[in-house]
């Protein structure tokens, strides 16, 4: 993959004929990117241009120039100077003021500059209250990265996860994408499994044994109401939440025949959708809610396929490997990130629906859990070392890994949320 | 010649699969309350001095024959007791909704063998646990072998 | 009763039947089309004179290979071989050989400056993520002897701001393209005084 490919094309030996290089790697460093402290009378400035500089650092798609380094401190655009950065090496700055400040409001006017083509990509301006200076430092980021990368940012967007401090305590959480404000949304002595989002983000299902039998519940964010599916004490598993946030798909297993159900959230019917002896389980929606892939041992070995829901056809999707399992759809639909098993040690990897080949992205040995950022740039998955769980993440471009902030316990099972309106 | 085989094929792989299906129907479909949380307590639990695990190869459910004849040695003490308990465990290694389906499928098979040594399969209950309760946490062979197995407890 | 049961069990195994030769999935019994891997092809071909190619074009190390294999079959005696003829082609593929190792150098010459240009503009371009589009921006380039670049182009836009933006800039980070400098003036004329320059998203 990494050989750079040098093509150059022949044009039947006419004069014409031009020589054409082409260019397809591009540079292993992440572009770098200067947050200079916005001018304020209070403290706060300098606080909010850190938050943002924080959330654009965080998966490693940009470098961030550090303040010492920096040869002025402009905060609007007409004593902004090219040159200052250019001689840095700096590829985007970003400064700011505040318009307004006082304890209880804030407005923000702020700049985005691009230094190779000397030119203002973006001005904003945002308010809010001064207690919700985070809020306003993820908008702000999310704005800035959407206007160097042409991507949504995903900075105000949440993770749920399962949190294991002992043998015995099991919590489900939630916290923003940074790791920060975790709350415990639900806990047990017995084991919780498979949080998914519904996709207007105001309830969770997950699993959890606390019957004594797995059972699925969807539990309201806000009220924290919890509502179980109804299927005669049956075991279920594996609930995920259409994205038309019309249906739950899920594993129902009656006398160990693990199938594809899928619950109707309108109607509370159950339609069954596999029926093979084997274990068909880890459903994932189709970004269109017409397709479901799933795992299945029918095979021999784990392998994912797909299912068109109308019809209940079933087409193999992995064709290489011991062990492929638990894929799930990147947001253009035509990907899939999936866990890639061989030999006994377990990778994230990336195919494309249509072609064969199973491309792994991580380098651990005990990788799964593979969940993928609303923009389909970043994917995080939970890994082991020394039997203590955490979480890793890679952006697709290979450029950056990164790992998430060490909670007390074993961490596991992230679902990254939708976006967030 | 070809699309002979092919018709050979398709005609075969469905009678199959209608076997299957329909024996493992048979065995176990006059229990669904196999899931059901067991109302057992711990210290009702019969002591028979048999080793109570039964162990598995990764990504695997058949019983070995080590394994059958441990569970013949169950059969007696089965056929008297009041209820019995088939937890499936997985290893760490595989993805996790994947090992919880294994798991059931492990204790299944064990509650199958004893349905064909004539245990009545109402008295038997099963659950999963996957992955999430390992006896051995560590990652290596070792612990994983200890970890992909089927607890049976007799009350 | 026995027998009531025994019918459902029928109907259950005939709906099984029906349902399973409907559903089962047997791609992993027939070869798929996609089975079979593409692996793509790197060449490398570039504008040169008509009059400089040689009318046969051969493998030299084929060639001479084949020739060695002609002399060791005649002195095994397995097969004779006419002299006169084997004395031609030697000659002929000398005359061959010193053109196409002229031809080679020079291509090598060009081949190695491509490389290191390519080097250059990869180290330099900060390449946007943008996930799972193909997509293409062209350039053309008119660049003095001395590598200045004289002008840059946009040609053919890939449709995305944000990633033609990004070749601009890696463009615009350099003024020199100081890799053709020493190359033969006939060289340089004929592949680097104006050539285009194409950013992909993907290496394929």
């Amino acid at each position: 993959m990494k050989i750079f490919l040098i093509f150059l094309t022949f044009l039947a030996l006419s004069i014409e004929a031009k020589l054409k290089i082409e260019i397809s790697q591009g540079s292993k460093d992440s572009p770098k990117i200067a947050i200079v402290p916005f001018k304020s009378n209070m403290k706060i400035g300098e606080s909010i241009s850190s938050l943002i500089q924080d959330n654009l650092t965080l998966f490693g798609e940009f470098r961030a120039l550090p303040k010492n380094e920096m040869l002025s401190f402009p905060s609007k655009e007409e004593n902004f100077f090219y040159r200052d950065w250019n001689i840095l090496n700096v590829d985007y700055v970003v400064i700011g003021n505040f318009q307004e400040e006082n304890s209880q409001f804030i407005n923000i006017e702020y700049f985005v500059f691009n230094i190779s083509l000397n030119k203002l990509i973006l001005r904003g301006d945002v308010s809010g209250k001064y207690s919700e200076k985070e809020k306003i430092s993820k908008v702000i980021s999310n704005r800035v990265y959407k206007s160097i990368t042409g991507l949504n940012g995903v900075f105000d967007t949440k993770i749920a996860y399962i949190l294991s401090p002992s043998r015995e305590e099991y919590k489900i959480c939630i916290s923003d994408i940074d790791g920060t404000d975790e709350e415990v949304l639900f806990e047990s002595s017995a084991p919780l499994m498979s949080p998914s989002w519904s996709s207007d983000l105001k309830k969770l299902a997950y699993v959890s044994f606390e019957k004594g039998y797995p059972e699925i519940y969807m539990q309201d964010l806000f009220s924290g109401e919890r509502e179980s599916i109804k299927t005669l004490g049956l075991s279920n598993s594996a609930p995920v939440w259409s994205p038309d946030n019309k249906k739950l798909a899920f594993v129902m297993s009656s006398s160990g025949n693990p199938d594809i159900y899928i619950y109707n959230l309108r109607n509370k019917k159950i339609s069954r959708h596999t029926t093979h002896y084997g274990i068909d389980t880890e459903p994932a929606w189709s970004p269109n809610s017409k397709k479901l892939l799933f795992t299945s041992n029918r095979s021999g070995s784990p392998q994912i396929y797909e299912l068109t829901v109308s019809s209940n056809r079933i087409k193999r999707v992995t064709l290489d490997g011991d062990y492929n399992a638990r894929a799930s759809y990147f947001p253009d639909g035509k990907d899939i990130v999936l866990v890639h098993g061989n030999n006994g040690v377990f990778h994230i990897g990336t195919k494309k629906l249509r072609s064969r080949f199973i491309n792994t992205i991580s380098k651990t040995t005990l990788d799964e859990s593979p969940t993928i950022s609303p923009n389909g740039n970043i994917v995080i998955y939970a890994t082991k070392n020394n039997s203590q769980g955490y979480l890793a993440g890679l952006t697709l471009d290979g450029k950056s890994k990164f790992t998430l902030p060490v909670k007390f316990g074993s961490v596991r099972e992230p679902a990254w949320s939708p976006y967030m309106n | 010649m070809k699309t002979f085989n092919k018709i050979i094929i398709l005609s075969i792989f469905p009678l199959v699969i209608g076997c299957a299906t329909q024996v493992s129907d048979l065995v176990t479909s006059t229990n669904y309350s196999s899931a059901e949380s067991d109302k057992y307590e711990s210290v009702d639990k019969i002591d028979t001095n048999l080793d109570d695990l039964i162990y598995f190869e990764f990504d695997k459910a058949s019983l070995s024959s080590d394994s059958k004849d441990l569970i013949s040695e169950y059969v007696e003490f089965a056929k008297n007791a009041k209820a019995i308990r088939l937890e499936g465990h997985c290893d760490e290694r595989g993805t996790r909704e994947y090992n919880l389906a294994l798991g059931e499928k492990r204790a299944i098979e064990v509650k199958n063998y004893l349905i064909i040594k004539g245990v009545s399969s109402s008295k038997i209950k099963v659950i999963s646990y996957g992955e999430e309760k390992p006896i051995d946490i560590n990652s290596n062979e070792n612990a994983w072998k200890k970890n992909r197995r089927v607890e049976i407890s007799l009350f | 009763m026995t027998n009531s049961f025994i019918g459902l069990l029928n109907s259950i195994f005939v709906h099984m039947l029906l349902f399973a030769i409907l559903t089962v999935d047997f791609s992993i019994f027939v070869p798929q089309q996609d089975r079979i891997k593409t692996i793509p092809v790197e060449f490398v071909t570039f504008p040169m004179d008509v009059e400089n190619i040689p009318k046969k074009t051969k493998n030299i190390k084929n060639e001479s290979l084949k020739n060695n294999f002609k002399k060791k079959e005649s002195i095994e005696g397995l097969k004779a071989i006419d002299k006169k003829q084997l004395d031609f082609d030697s000659k002929k593929n000398l005359k061959d050989q010193i053109a196409e190792t002229k031809l080679l150098k020079q291509k090598r010459e060009v081949q190695i400056r491509i490389a290191l240009i390519q080097e250059r503009i990869n180290s330099i371009w900060k390449k946007p993520s943008l996930i799972n589009k193909n997509i293409q921006a062209e350039f053309v380039i008119n660049l003095a002897p001395s590598g200045e670049i004289l002008s840059f182009d946009l040609i053919s836009s890939s449709g995305e701001k944000v990633f033609d933006d990004s070749a601009l800039a890696a463009l615009s980070n350099i003024s020199f393209i100081t890799e053709v400098i020493g190359l033969e003036r006939k060289y340089f004329e004929r592949n680097f005084r104006s050539f285009n320059l194409v950013f992909k998203s993907k290496n394929q």
